[in-house]
């Protein structure tokens, strides 16, 4: 096989979920450098959700409807909507979609107008119950220690680890707020390197790192791409040493 | 407290199966012509309904849960066959919508592969996990595409989107057939398919990459 041959087949593995935790992110890895290949994904990918799409459905019992709908509930009421500055335009969008003309890149420019101009305000801390009550367990853990930190160009950013939990959370105060193409990225680094740990929107959030922490490992946060990085992009703004 | 040490790049981090789909996906025609995932009776497309989500829209994403809870239910329980954990799954799958509505890109492709890409890669991430993996070899086969199917219960879009897919399927050979039936709807990664075929994994690659381009030019995706 060529090396191109290679990656096409990496794609269309990638897009069938069949490789490996460690196969996809080297494969998401080397997509990001390689327009070409981001493509090819993108096309084996709807391919392979017409393979989901031809699935017969079946309908889950109305309890699951309440359970996903109280945890979006108690999601709003833990933090609720920002009044929204664009709802007219959310409603323009959608009388404007009925006209004819429609097409999909005008459709998909007007959307990426709304969906861009939120990107910084839906943060890690939009989170349903089961994952909130996994950071009230890590902030209540009698093992909990913490480092506080000032940032240089202002905010705060305090992290609470467990050890015996093996996760942490971070709690940001007045951080920057970042532009719709920027994200802060937060990262555990261990010997072994820079894992990706969740994203970050800035401004007053309380989060729980992603993943499982690595004994004595550090917590960095670095600004990336929005949507984040499979690996570090730029040096980290902050490095957090828990040791 | 703290201090600043070096930083470590570019080591291949597991990918949390938490954590935001990164998938890219260009335009499918079968989701623009479908009626169950494109309009509804007002007229508001999934697309529209993300965006209103991403804006934390409740009422939006109640919608959005009543016109998909099917489809992700039966694409997780096809993986997982398990009534339970398949809920569970289901669960997570529309939490994260809710979490990452933000993050989909229409220009990047239809709503309505985005939702489902998350659930085949929840579904895939939970079949893997120790608990479900030793009921796997019952999920496997062609009962995939073949099994009895339920035509008076589904509309007729879903009909149409399995009678294409059955008939794209069908115009491949046997072996690029069972290798894309193990990977997406039993959940093995190529290596483990190597070992239950016992063929060399360059040949399950080539399998699954000839059989992904056949099916994708056959069913006219393009980005």
């Amino acid at each position: 096989m060529t090396e191109r041959d290679d990656l096409t087949a990496q794609a269309a593995a990638y897009a069938l979920d069949a490789l490996s935790d460690v196969e996809r992110a080297e494969f998401e890895r080397r997509r990001a450098t390689d327009p070409e290949l981001a493509a090819e994904t993108a096309e084996f990918a709807e391919t392979a959700a017409i393979l989901g799409l031809a699935v017969q459905p079946e309908q889950p019992p109305a309890s699951l409807r309440a359970s996903v709908l109280a945890a979006v509930d108690a999601d709003l009421v833990r933090r609720p909507p920002t009044p929204e500055p664009s709802g007219g335009r959310v409603t323009s969008i959608r009388d404007w979609m009925r006209r004819p003309v429609t097409g999909l890149v005008a459709v998909a420019a007007a959307l990426g107008l709304i969906v861009g101009g939120t990107a910084t305000a839906v943060t890690l801390l939009n989170r349903p119950a089961p994952v909130i009550s996994a950071l009230d367990e890590v902030l209540d853990a009698p093992d909990a220690e913490h480092i506080d930190t000032a940032m240089p160009d202002g905010g705060t950013v305090s992290w609470v680890w467990s050890p015996s939990l093996a996760r942490s959370a971070v709690i940001v105060d007045d951080m920057p707020t970042l532009t719709d193409d920027e994200t802060y990225q937060l990262w555990y680094i261990d010997d072994a390197g820079a894992m990706p740990a969740g994203l970050l929107a800035g401004g007053d959030e309380t989060v729980l790192v992603d993943g499982r922490m690595p004994a004595g490992a550090s917590l960095g946060i670095t600004v990336e791409p929005a949507g984040g990085s499979s690996a570090p992009t730029s040096e980290p703004i902050l490095v957090l040493s828990s040791t | 407290m703290s201090s600043v040490i070096a930083f470590p790049l570019h080591r291949a981090g597991r990918t949390d199966p938490r954590g935001r789909p990164d998938v890219m996906l260009g335009h499918v025609s079968a989701a623009d012509d479908d009626a169950d995932s494109g309009h509804d009776a007002r007229g508001e497309t999934l697309e529209v309904l993300l965006a209103r989500v991403a804006h934390r829209d409740r009422d939006a994403f109640a919608e959005l849960y009543d016109r998909m809870a099917s489809r992700v239910f039966g694409l997780v329980k096809r993986l997982l066959r398990d009534g339970a954990q398949s809920e569970e799954v289901t669960q997570e799958v529309f939490l994260e919508i809710w979490q990452q509505a933000s993050s989909f890109r229409t220009a990047r492709g239809a709503a309505v592969s985005w939702m489902l890409t998350i659930a085949h890669r929840r579904a895939v991430d939970r079949v893997r996990s120790a608990q479900s993996s030793r009921d796997r070899d019952e999920r496997i086969g062609v009962r995939d595409l073949d099994a009895p199917y339920d035509h008076v219960a589904e509309t007729v879009e879903v009909r149409l989107e399995h009678e294409r897919v059955k008939r794209a399927m069908s115009r491949l050979t046997e072996l690029q057939r069972e290798a894309l039936i193990l990977a997406y709807y039993g959940g093995y990664t190529h290596s483990e398919m190597a070992e239950i075929l016992r063929i060399p994994l360059g040949t399950v690659k080539t399998r699954l990459r000839d059989a992904m381009i056949r099916l994708r030019d056959d069913l006219g995706v393009t980005s």
